[in-house]
């Protein structure tokens, strides 16, 4: 069977006098969501987990806050297509996360490191990973996708498929994080968010305002705690 | 250029084996830069603040809104806030916009154009691969806020003799082409013996909007994904992914690393690399 996520491809290899090598590199994919049969967003995935983003995606952009409010959704040839039900509104996301939830140093560390470990990364070096981990411990799961964006969609996805209670989830991610990420996880309610990479101003700005636990630079036993240093046990 | 600052110092707290201490930290700036088309709201890209000009037409051209720096009549940069008005006052951009835009995987939001309507790259252009290593090197040691905050990513436009043009860094990646390329139009610069080197995947979008705009040559230090090598081989361009040098140190998610050797990959496009 064809695989939807990779593709053998050949190169020229510049040390080997001009031979031709094969290798297997990142299929990207177009998907359409279409919410009540108009066009919505056509998103460049790495086409696993479409269910997941497309809820993800809705639940994270303040378009649902629950999944009851979706009728259906069908997914056939890269074309999902969403009806919401008929009392739908459109309600206010908060803009701050409520939660209690504390976390301990070495559960950030071992969050972090599990989404570090991607084969397909290993392989094509083309794709993010994020995970979602109840209570700091628990994996609900770590998801793939060519953008990081896309990878925490999927997550918090899976999370809603799965009752999943965000206030007590820590959310790692792999990559730089600008403002987008951290507005995704505002607006799910997810109360840390972890990266052995670094953020930028504004995610450093929402994220306080938000209430949120941004941690950059999980390397080693070290990190450094940007935001709300409160919810580190 | 250089005087714009693109980064600031913010206190964390760094947690050391159980320990937390005060820490200072070199965070890229990101900003919102919102862009007028002839008095309409087109989008609100998130950018590093600089080359704010350059961004606006190099945004404008790579999404397929406008074909060339003629069609715009005014820019202004107001409150970092662009207002262009185009020759054409009627055209707003706008619902070509809200109908068509996509996610692409920098995580922004692009307006979708047919890549129909790209023409192949007419250049003659011949490089060495010394030269696409050694513009690389040029590329790390000139990418000063990679350095200070890791945070963000560089492109690079250079000449045959591996000089550089113009080099851009900023948070995101399709950010570093817009400005790119908004440069080569402001100047006016012809582009058909130039290259370009840069930090950031080579996937649809990144391909499409060098297509756009003539580059013979693109040199990645990481990879391509399938849809962008399809559009550079139907266009012509050369893609050199996986460029490592031994004077690149990168620290991607997985560790950081200094190549042992030079090494590169072609994926299309190799008669214009010789492999002197």
């Amino acid at each position: 069977m064809e695989s939807k996520i990779l593709e053998q491809i050949e190169y020229t290899r510049v040390d080997g006098g001009g031979r031709k090598a094969a290798e297997r590199i990142i299929k990207e994919t177009a998907l359409t969501i279409r919410i009540g049969g108009k066009h919505y967003t056509t998103a460049m995935i790495l086409a696993v987990m479409e269910r997941e983003f497309v809820l993800g995606h809705l639940l994270t952009q303040g378009v649902i806050k629950s999944a009851r409010e979706i009728r259906s959704l069908t997914i056939r040839n890269y074309v999902a297509e969403v009806a919401l039900i008929d009392t739908y509104k459109k309600q206010r996301v908060s803009r701050k996360v409520s939660s209690k939830f504390k976390v301990k140093q070495n559960d950030i560390i071992n969050c972090v490191r599990a989404v570090n470990k991607s084969d397909l990364f290993s392989e094509t070096e083309a794709v993010h990973c994020a995970g979602l981990f109840v209570n700091g411990s628990e994996p609900v799961c770590i998801t793939e996708d060519l953008g990081r964006h896309n990878a925490l969609d999927k997550a918090i996805g899976y999370g809603l498929l799965h009752n999943v209670d965000f206030t007590s989830t820590i959310a790692a991610v792999t990559g730089k994080q600008p403002s987008e990420m951290i507005v995704k996880c505002r607006n799910v309610n997810i109360p840390v968010i972890a990266t052995r990479s670094v953020p930028t101003t504004l995610a450093i700005e929402t994220a306080e305002k938000a209430g949120i636990t941004l941690i950059g630079l999980v390397r080693g036993k070290d990190m450094v705690v940007f935001t709300h240093p409160e919810k580190i046990a | 250029m250089a005087s714009v600052k693109s980064s600031r110092k913010l206190s964390g707290w760094q947690y050391s084996a159980g320990r937390a201490a005060p820490f200072k930290a070199d965070v890229a700036i990101e900003q919102e830069f919102p862009v007028f088309v002839n008095g309409k709201q087109l989008v609100t890209p998130s950018i590093t603040p600089n080359l704010l000009k350059e961004f606006a037409i190099g945004y404008l051209f790579g999404q397929g809104l406008i074909n060339s720096l003629e069609e715009v009549a005014s820019l202004e940069i107001i409150n970092n806030t662009a207002h262009v008005t185009l020759k054409d006052r009627r055209k707003t951009l706008t619902d070509a916009a809200k109908t068509n835009f996509r996610i692409v995987s920098g995580g922004g939001k692009s307006i979708y154009f047919p890549e129909a309507d790209l023409s192949e790259i007419k250049s003659d252009l011949v490089i060495s691969k010394r030269t696409l290593f050694s513009a690389m090197n040029q590329l790390f040691k000139n990418a000063l806020l990679y350095s200070e905050t890791e945070g963000v990513h560089a492109t690079g436009l250079f000449n045959t003799r591996a000089s550089p043009v113009c080099i851009v860094e900023d948070i995101g990646r399709h950010n570093t082409l817009d400005k790119i390329i908004g440069y080569i139009l402001l100047h006016k610069i012809d582009c058909s013996r130039l290259f370009l080197v840069s930090t950031g995947r080579m996937a649809s979008e990144m391909v499409t909007k060098i297509c756009r705009s003539g580059i013979p040559v693109v040199a990645t230090r990481t990879a391509v994904t399938t849809k962008g090598l399809e559009t550079a081989k139907k266009c012509g361009l050369t893609i050199a992914g996986f460029v490592r040098t031994i004077g690149s140190k990168a620290i991607t998610d997985a560790s950081a690393r200094t190549p042992k050797k030079n090494s590169m990959k072609i994926y299309c496009g190799a008669e214009r690399v010789r492999s002197a």
